[in-house]
C-alpha cells in the first residue's frame, strides 16, 4: 500500500510540474488556454487513478487481529503466572500462621474452571489431623494432595 | 477537547515520583546512552528528569547556535552581496537579471549539507525512538495486563508497535523525499519567479503536514475508541472473576483477592514508573535533535526577515522556504515522539478496573 501511495503522489506532482512548466514556457494566448486545459484533465485524471486500481490499496486486517489475539494470549498466560505466584505465597504464609512445628511448605496453585485456586501443599512434618483438616477446610485442598514428611 | 484534556490529566500523574520502582532490565537496556547521559540517571522523577535534560541542553545550546550561525550568515551575505551586484547592473532591462538566479543556487548549495546533515540526525532519532517504544510498548503492556487490562493492552501495544512502523515507513519512503523536493521546488521557484512554482512548494508543504497531522489524528482516534471498547469488555471480565471469587470458599476467596489486589498495586505503581521512565527516555533522545533543528529553523527564519529588510526579491522567500524544509523534519521527528507518548498517557488513563 505504500508504494501505491507514493506512485500515485509522484504522479500527481509530475503532473503538476509539467502543467506548470508549459503554463510557463508557453506564450500567452489560445495555444496557452488549450495546454492549460490538457494539463488541468491530466492532472484530474492522476488524482482519480486510485479510483481505479484497487488491488493495491487493500489492506489485510487478518494479520492485525491475529498479532492481537496471540498478545491476548501472551499477556493473560503472563498474568495468571503472576496471580499463581502470589496467591501461593500467601497460602503458604496461612500454613505457616495456622501449622504447628512445620520445617518447610510448599503450595502447588492450579487453574480450575478459569480460577486460580490452591491444589496441592507439601509440608515438612508428619501428618496431623488437626493440620490436615484446616488445609481441606480452610484452603480447599483435599486429603490426597497434602504431601507430609515421611510419604 | 475533553480527550486533551484527559490527556493532560493523565501526564500530569506522571509528575508523582516513583524513585523505588524496579523496572525491566530489558526497558533500561535499550534506552540510548547519550540519552541516559543526558539524564544524569533521574529516571525515576518526571520533573527532575526534564530539569536535568534542561541543564545539560542549556549548556550545549550556546555551540549549536555557534556551529549553525555559519550557514544563515553565509546566506546573509550571498542577498546582501547580490542586493550590491543588482544595485551596479545597467536598469534598462535588455540583458536578463541573473543575480538573483545566480544567488539562489549559492543560498541552496550553502543549505544542502545542511539539509542533508539534519535529516539525517532527524531521522536517526526516529530510529532510536521507535526501537525504545517497541520495548517500553512491551512492558507498558505487562504492567497493564497485570492489572486486569488484557483486551485493552493488547489492542493499545499492538497497535501502536503498527502505526508507529507505519508512520515511519510513510517518512522514510513518502515524507522525507518530499521534503527534498519542496526544497528543490523553492529553489526553482526562486529561479523563475514567473511560473507558479512557489504555488506548488507549498502544496507539497502542505501536503507534508497534512499527512503527520492526519496520521497522527487517526492514531489518537484509535486509541479513543480502542480504549473505551475494550476497557468496558476488560472491566466486565474482572466483575466476572470477582463473582466467582464470591462462591469460593472464604478463606481462599479472601486470599485470592488479596492476591488480585496486590498484583493490581504493584501493576500501577510499575505503570507509573514506566511511563515517567517512557516520557524521559523519549524526550531525552529526541532532545538534540529538537534543539539542532529549532535553531536551525530560527535563524533561517531571522535571515529571511533581515534579507526582506535589506532588499526585496525573490531571495527571502527562498530563505524562508528553506526554513520550512527544517521545520518539516522538525514536525516528523516530533511526531515520532508524539506515537510513544500518547501511548503512555493512553496506559496511563487505562487504569481504574
Amino acid at each position: 500500500m505504500m508504494d501505491a501511495l507514493r506512485t500515485w503522489l509522484y504522479g500527481v506532482f509530475c503532473a503538476a510540474l509539467l502543467l506548470t512548466l508549459t503554463q510557463g514556457l508557453l506564450p500567452k494566448g489560445k495555444l496557452r488556454s488549450l495546454a492549460s486545459l490538457a494539463g488541468g484533465l491530466i492532472l484530474l485524471l492522476a488524482l482519480l487513478r486510485p479510483l481505479g486500481v484497487g488491488k493495491d490499496w487493500n489492506w489485510d486486517a487478518s494479520a492485525f487481529q491475529a498479532e492481537v489475539a496471540e498478545r491476548q494470549k501472551e499477556l493473560s498466560a503472563e498474568r495468571q503466572a503472576q496471580l499463581a505466584a502470589i496467591i501461593a505465597e500467601e497460602t503458604e504464609a496461612y500454613i505457616w500462621e495456622n501449622g504447628e512445628d512445620l520445617k518447610s511448605v510448599k503450595v502447588e496453585v492450579r487453574e480450575v474452571d478459569g480460577v486460580l485456586l490452591p491444589w496441592s501443599a507439601e509440608l515438612g512434618c508428619p501428618y496431623g489431623e488437626a493440620l490436615s483438616r484446616m488445609l481441606s477446610e480452610d484452603l480447599g485442598i483435599p486429603g490426597e494432595r497434602q504431601y507430609y514428611e515421611g510419604d | 477537547m475533553r480527550y486533551w484534556l484527559c490527556l493532560f490529566a493523565a501526564l500530569a500523574l506522571l509528575c508523582l515520583p516513583a524513585g523505588a520502582v524496579e523496572l525491566p532490565k530489558e526497558l533500561t537496556d535499550a534506552l540510548p546512552s547519550q540519552a541516559e547521559r543526558l539524564l544524569e540517571g533521574e529516571t525515576g522523577d518526571l520533573l527532575g528528569g526534564v530539569s536535568a535534560l534542561w541543564g545539560n541542553l542549556r549548556q550545549e545550546a550556546g555551540k549549536i547556535l555557534r556551529s549553525r550561525l555559519k550557514t544563515a550568515a553565509g546566506v546573509l551575505f550571498t542577498v546582501l552581496l547580490c542586493g550590491m551586484l543588482g544595485g551596479l547592473r545597467d536598469g534598462n532591462g535588455a540583458v536578463p537579471d541573473f543575480v538573483p538566479m545566480g544567488g539562489a543556487l549559492v543560498i541552496a548549495a550553502l543549505t544542502a549539507s545542511s539539509l542533508k546533515n539534519l535529516v539525517g540526525l532527524g531521522w536517526e532519532a526516529m530510529e532510536a525512538t521507535s526501537v525504545f517504544g517497541k520495548a517500553l510498548l512491551g512492558a507498558l503492556a505487562v504492567s497493564l495486563a497485570a492489572g486486569g487490562a488484557v483486551q485493552t493492552a493488547s489492542l493499545q501495544q499492538v497497535g501502536t508497535v503498527l502505526f508507529g512502523t507505519f508512520l515511519l515507513e510513510l517518512i522514510r519512503r513518502l515524507l522525507l523525499p518530499l521534503v527534498y523536493l519542496y526544497a528543490a521546488t523553492v529553489t526553482a521557484a526562486a529561479i523563475a519567479p514567473e511560473t507558479p512554482l512557489r504555488s506548488l512548494a507549498e502544496a507539497i508543504r502542505k501536503a507534508v503536514s497534512w499527512a503527520l497531522g492526519g496520521s497522527l489524528a487517526a492514531f489518537t482516534l484509535y486509541l479513543t475508541l480502542t480504549g473505551a471498547v475494550s476497557g468496558a469488555a476488560d472491566q466486565a471480565a474482572v466483575r466476572a472473576a470477582k463473582a466467582v471469587l464470591s462462591g469460593t470458599v472464604p478463606v481462599v476467596g479472601g486470599i485470592l483477592s488479596d492476591a488480585a489486589e496486590t498484583l493490581l498495586a504493584g501493576a500501577g505503581v510499575l505503570r507509573g514508573g514506566i511511563g515517567i521512565f517512557g516520557t524521559l527516555g523519549v524526550l531525552a533522545i529526541c532532545a538534540y535533535p529538537f534543539l539542532h533543528l529549532g535553531i536551525q529553523y530560527l535563524l533561517y527564519r531571522g535571515a529571511g526577515f533581515l534579507a526582506e529588510a535589506a532588499g526585496g526579491g525573490p531571495l527571502p522567500k527562498l530563505i524562508g522556504g528553506l526554513g520550512s524544509a527544517f521545520a518539516l523534519v522538525l514536525g516528523m521527528t516530533a511526531s515520532c515522539a508524539a506515537v510513544i507518548i500518547v501511548a503512555i498517557a493512553a496506559a496511563m488513563g487505562a487504569a481504574g478496573l
